[in-house]
């Protein structure tokens, strides 16, 4: 075979591999049935491509134009199958049945068929079936099509390329060509398949992140954060006092107060002020330790909780860490044109107050505790370190420096 | 070169084809500076393997050997420009300018060091500050990525990618002949590994990107589970709707759709597959009805749906007739209560739709007096067959409207 042929094979199993390792993150991200499809679809086209190619480890051309009936059968009902069942022609119970029994039943009849015919005959007659699966398909989506889909149409250019790749790779196997411009332009042709293919698999993919994200709307979750609402924060400090072991492990509150958001909704809208609270959530939870329980606290503060705040001087490094970090400063898109939250910037930095209540003892109530960390915050926001803390030795709450300059 | 490097590099090109064709889909969806990233960096790493597999058309050894002396010093400058400004290392002014000036220098130093030498010994001396470089920007990568930056470990992948390409594409260069086919296979493989962990890179800044565009639209005004304007937001377009100007008599048609099983389904599988409900109705009337309709929530259970100058009341009725069957279809929903696995476990489940119908003419009917009434109207219709209830003005009563027009 020429070097230009290899090198567009090579570039179509490459776009193979490409949809196997997204096929892969995919289930990683438990995605099963679009990631299997995926994955099917990739190996099924690579293996009907391998075997037509010829590159099979099989002498015998007799053998292998049998194999490759067969292969090309099986593999045109599968993929037939799988590219309606994307397009949800097959959503209706009653009519999935009897499209996949109709589709099975007459692949086994053509390999039948092939049997009792020499085996280049055999191979030609699958490739008919195989393009007959296509133009069937093809008509399926046309006329979905016109019926206002948009996804259809997109299933069209890719029944079309498939059928260009079948027609080319029949005519290279059944050794009536073998010219380069026939690899190139079947392999394109390949290419061009998986790759709408795989376009309207990510648009089915990315409508299942966007439903699981929109289950999780209620009273219960904050979209512009993504962390518990206020109401629901109320719920986990209950929960979290009312432990039965909470004499023996005591809970460590860190509240957060933010004191400009207020400002910043006067001078740039509702917009900058989602945008801050978004990077504000993203940087604690970033520098939050694992076993540390968050939530939203009122509009403008978020609630830290841990268990086990027996060590102070962790608590205490919590509550620097998240001091450090969200004073860094953020650059907010202030264009009222949601369309461009690249252009026109405008430097924005939190006016951050944290207040850290180490060790509430189980006498004391958790709405008490909640309050008082929070009008600690508050209290911080005039303190140099930004970090206020209640000092059991001289019994009143004090400013915490941000390096343990005093020990 | 064998056939076997050649597919190769093939599929090497391919991972150019398809980054580029991802770059375009970017920028049609109006992220600019994301795509001309992506299309940059496929570009440059193109044009680099090009030129380093000696496919310039132009010129003999010699002088290739000196492009590629320039362009591999001028493509390591930049790409390690590029890489430090992706880990957030170039945020402070000073040290950005700092950078740069060393940059600058060593390149301009190792292009003068390149001239005295010869063509060969040039291009060599290019790619030994190409892996220098290289060296040094892994180094950068593993030590921001140890401070727990996520992106980090991904630039590490990359750069140790990066940098196998680079010494097989020397290696490929400086000795043409006399490579075997595995050197080239290592090394479009390690490019190709690269180019995917930079599109992984930019895709993770575009998600990011998008996300914050949707997060920033939230606010009192939006519905972020249907995406549409909340009830309150509703009211107001109602009213700006309504407001004739001048007096004239300008008929608005006023459609109202209440589905009456939401409580139900809510006692059933929970606020899930509510969320799911309404996230699927939603998205069935923006695809089936006119774009210059508005729309928006009404109250927890309902859709409003506002026509302008509706002077043609049978295409009121017959978009009625449409949104009714559409959302008569069966829902498929995700009743389990893990919101990672929405595809497990489906409940079959139909809305329970009603629609009201109503022309109103604007300077004698008050707009609340519309919607409420309209939205009776709905009601009524759950009890007819046709699911859709209009004012009927010759029997002065409200009557049922049938899906076709039988009269």
């Amino acid at each position: 075979m020429n070097t230009v042929a290899v090198g567009f094979w090579g570039a179509f199993f490459g776009s193979v591999a490409l949809m196997l390792a997204g096929s892969l993150l995919a289930y990683v991200r438990s995605m099963h049935s679009v990631a299997l499809q995926g994955a099917l679809t990739a190996a099924l086209s690579a293996l009907f491509v391998v075997s037509y190619l010829g590159w099979l480890p099989i002498s015998d051309s007799g053998i292998e134009a049998r194999l490759l009936a067969h292969i090309a059968a099986a593999c045109s009902a599968l993929l037939g199958l799988m590219l309606l069942a994307l397009m949800g022609v097959t959503r209706r119970p009653d009519r999935e049945y009897r499209i996949r029994a109709s589709m099975l039943g007459f692949s086994v009849l053509v390999v039948l068929v092939g049997w009792l015919l020499p085996p280049h005959q055999a191979l030609a007659l699958s490739s008919l079936l195989a393009l007959a699966v296509g133009f069937t398909a093809l008509v399926v989506c046309i006329r979905s099509a016109q019926r206002g889909d948009q996804l259809a149409w997109m299933a069209v250019s890719g029944v079309f390329f498939m059928l260009l790749a079948i027609g080319g790779l029949s005519t290279i196997a059944l050794g009536q060509v073998d010219a380069w411009p026939a690899h190139a332009l079947s392999a394109v042709a390949g290419m061009a398949y998986l790759a709408i293919i795989s376009a309207a698999l990510w648009a089915r993919y990315s409508y299942l992140i966007e439903l699981r994200e929109v289950m999780a709307h209620g009273p219960s979750y904050d979209p512009v954060t993504r962390m518990r609402s206020h109401a629901e924060t109320g719920q986990m400090v209950g929960a979290m006092f009312n432990r039965r072991d909470s004499a023996s492990r005591p809970v460590g509150v860190i509240a957060i107060s933010i004191g400009n958001l207020y400002a910043l909704e006067k001078l740039h809208g509702r917009g900058a002020v989602n945008h801050a609270l978004f990077v504000c959530a993203s940087r604690l939870r970033r520098g939050v330790p694992t076993d540390v329980e968050m939530g939203r606290l009122g509009d403008d503060g978020f609630l830290l909780l841990t268990r086990d705040s027996n060590e102070t001087v962790r608590l205490v490094e919590v509550a620097r860490q998240v001091a450090q970090r969200l004073a860094q400063p953020v650059s907010l898109s202030t264009s009222l044109d949601p369309a461009a939250p690249e252009s026109s910037r405008a430097s924005w930095v939190a006016d951050v107050g944290v207040g850290v209540l180490a060790a509430a003892t189980p006498s004391m109530r958790p709405s008490a505790a909640v309050s008082m960390a929070r009008a600690m915050s508050r209290t911080a926001w005039s303190f140099g370190s930004r970090i206020a803390w209640f000092d059991r030795d001289i019994r009143q709450i004090a400013e915490l420096p941000l390096t343990d300059a005093i020990g | 070169m064998g056939s076997l490097a050649a597919g190769f590099w093939g599929a090497f090109f391919c991972a150019v084809a398809l980054m580029l064709a991802g770059s375009i889909a970017a920028f049609f969806r109006s992220l600019q500076r994301v795509a001309l990233t992506a299309a940059l960096s496929s570009l440059v790493s193109a044009l680099f393997v090009v030129a380093y597999l000696g496919w310039l058309p132009f010129g003999g050894p010699g002088v290739q050997a000196r492009v590629l002396a320039h362009l591999a010093t001028i493509c390591a400058g930049a790409l390690g420009w590029m890489l430090l400004a992706m880990l957030g290392l170039l945020r402070q002014p000073g040290r950005a300018r700092r950078v740069r000036q060393f940059l600058l220098g060593v390149s301009a130093l190792v292009l003068l060091a390149g001239w005295a030498l010869e063509p060969m010994a040039a291009l060599a001396l290019s790619s030994v500050m190409a892996l220098l470089g290289g060296t040094v920007a892994l180094a950068a990568c593993v030590r921001s990525a140890r401070r727990g930056d996520r992106l980090a470990w991904l630039a590490v992948w990359g750069v140790a990618f990066m940098l196998v390409a680079l010494s097989g594409l020397s290696w490929i260069a400086l000795d043409r002949d006399h490579v075997g086919w595995p050197v080239h296979a290592i090394s479009a493989v390690a490019a190709t590994a690269y180019l995917t962990s930079m599109a992984l890179a930019l895709w993770a800044r575009y998600s990011y990107l998008i996300e914050l565009r949707e997060v920033m639209s939230y606010g009192p005004s939006y519905d972020p589970v249907t995406r549409m304007r909340s009830h309150a937001e509703t009211g107001q377009l109602v009213g700006a709707v309504f407001k004739s100007d001048g007096g004239e008599t300008r008929p608005v048609g006023v459609i109202v759709i209440s589905i009456g099983n939401l409580y139900g389904l809510e006692r059933l599988h929970g606020r899930g597959a509510v969320n799911h409900a309404l996230f699927v109705c939603a998205s069935r009337l923006r695809r089936s009805v006119a774009a210059d309709v508005e729309m928006g929530r009404l109250g927890e259970d309902g859709f409003l749906l506002l026509v302008r100058n509706s002077e043609d009341p049978v295409r009121l009725v017959e978009m009625a007739r449409q949104v009714a069957g559409r959302l008569l279809r069966p829902v498929s929903l995700g009743s389990s209560a893990d919101p990672s696995a929405p595809e497990a476990r489906r409940g079959g489940w139909t809305a329970e739709v009603g629609v009201g119908v109503l022309a109103a003419a604007t300077p004698q009917m008050r707009p609340s007096a519309a919607v409420s009434m309209a939205r009776d109207m709905s009601r009524t219709a759950w009890s007819y067959s046709s699911r859709i209830a209009w004012f009927d003005r010759d029997a002065r009563q409200i009557a049922e409207l049938p899906l076709t027009d039988v009269r």
